[in-house]
């Protein structure tokens, strides 16, 4: 009889793959990382998306840098690989390196040098294939916190510091909802929601000379996996949303870092934050002028601000006082004893 | 002489002064700045390099002729290497 996994179950729709078997995924994931062999297997691994899992044939093969997407992405387990049922993702074996074949909902095929290169293009790949299912979802390449206003995404090109920034709102006690990428779900009617996708944070070493030791002690605690230059970031139960969860959104704000500058927050204008929103957008299933469209909405509906800073701290102080501080969120998130 | 128009297929929003263009399939958008988006308003009309040359170097008397012609004729190649003008007769 097929297992049927309760994730797997939509409201209002059959769970469409039945699950031969259950593998305890993190457990594989620490087999490759000890470097046991793991045979082809006749299968495919089934990620978690809306409508129907996601599909990812040769999911082995990135070895221990399958547990960067684990710790990332529920996976539910295996399925046996049916040609009738397409795979979304292939991933490939190259003597010098590892393929990502993506297959929906756009067919690309990216190479890369190393399996933690291709485990990152593989959730690129993931996040393709969910917005192939919920085709109204848009990804936006921003760092989100939440706040008791909402959420607080910022946005700025490479090295604006997004992540440095995120992992010291978490310091200060707000919970993430990712450094990295974000699901937005636009609604017109106002009720705009962001969802979360659990990536790690990753912070580019060394540290700015002005961080405060907490922080730095912050990151060792938390520090995972390093290579000199970055270190990724594995946050404590409560500090990252779960993958999915929703909030709303409260402000975009587009980061720009000034050496010796002081932080300061101001109104951006609608076309500077729709610039920006459609910069860091990734929306392969729409055309451009529909995501013209869904970010015009976005920057008529919440608030923009341009953050000048220098400091990150600084900033993250800033940020906190805009939009509540985490004290606030306690307090009105406390239960009252029946 | 060549001769630039505006690819009547490419979709226009103008959103408090500034321009987003989206190609004639619907691919990309384009974000024009404050120089781009005076080119693309002369483009509503057939232009030649030399005419639009002859409007910005009213506009910025100071900037230098030779740098004027080299930088339009820039911003048009852009323009047409992306769809977003044809040539015409």
């Amino acid at each position: 009889m097929a297992i049927v996994d309760p994730m797997d179950l939509v409201a209002g729709a059959e769970p469409i793959v039945p699950l031969e078997r259950r593998v305890p995924l993190e457990a594989l994931a620490r087999d490759f990382a000890s470097g046991r062999a793991v045979p082809d297997l006749p299968e495919v691994h089934l990620f978690r998306a809306p409508v129907r899992p996601i599909r990812v044939r040769g999911f082995e093969r990135l070895g221990a840098a399958a547990a960067e997407v684990l710790s990332a992405w529920p996976a539910l387990g295996l399925a046996r690989d049916d040609p009738a049922e397409p795979v979304d993702v292939a991933i490939e074996t190259l003597a010098d390196g590892v393929r990502v074949d993506q297959r929906t909902p756009v067919p690309a095929v990216t190479d890369y040098i190393d399996a933690e290169g291709a485990a990152l293009g593989l959730i690129g790949a993931l996040i393709a294939a969910y917005l192939a299912r919920d085709p109204g979802l848009v990804c936006l390449h921003a760092a989100a916190t939440r706040t008791p206003r909402g959420l607080v995404l910022t946005l700025g090109s490479t090295n604006a510091g997004k992540s440095t920034l995120a992992a010291h709102l978490v310091a200060r006690g707000l919970r993430s909802f990712g450094d990295d990428r974000i699901l937005l779900a636009p609604d017109a009617r106002g009720g705009d929601r962001g969802i979360s996708l659990p990536l790690t944070h990753k912070l580019r070493l060394p540290l700015p000379d002005d961080a405060a030791p907490g922080f730095a002690r912050f990151v060792q605690a938390r520090a995972h996996v390093g290579d000199g230059e970055a270190v990724r970031l594995r946050l404590k139960p409560g500090e990252a949303a779960r993958f999915g969860a929703e909030a709303p959104l409260a402000a975009f704000v587009l980061l720009e870092r000034v050496p010796g500058a002081s932080a300061s927050l101001e109104p951006a204008a609608s076309g500077q934050v729709v610039r920006e929103l459609v910069r860091q957008s990734f929306a392969p299933q729409l055309d451009a002028e529909r995501v013209l469209a869904i970010m015009i909405g976005f920057a008529a509906r919440v608030p923009g601000y341009r953050l000048v800073y220098g400091r990150s701290a600084e900033a993250a102080a800033l940020i906190e006082a805009a939009f509540g501080a985490v004290s606030t969120l306690g307090a009105r998130d406390a239960k009252v004893p029946s | 002489m060549t001769r630039y128009l505006r690819n009547p297929a490419v979709r226009e929003t103008a959103l408090e002064g500034e321009i987003f263009l989206v190609d004639g399939e619907g691919r990309e958008v384009f974000y024009l700045d404050a120089v781009t988006s005076g080119l693309w308003r002369l483009l509503q009309e057939p232009q030649t390099i030399e005419s639009c040359r002859a409007v910005f170097a009213e506009a910025f008397p100071d900037a230098p002729s030779e740098r004027l012609a080299q930088d339009l004729a820039a911003a048009l190649a852009d323009f047409e290497a992306r769809g977003l003008i044809l040539e015409v007769p």
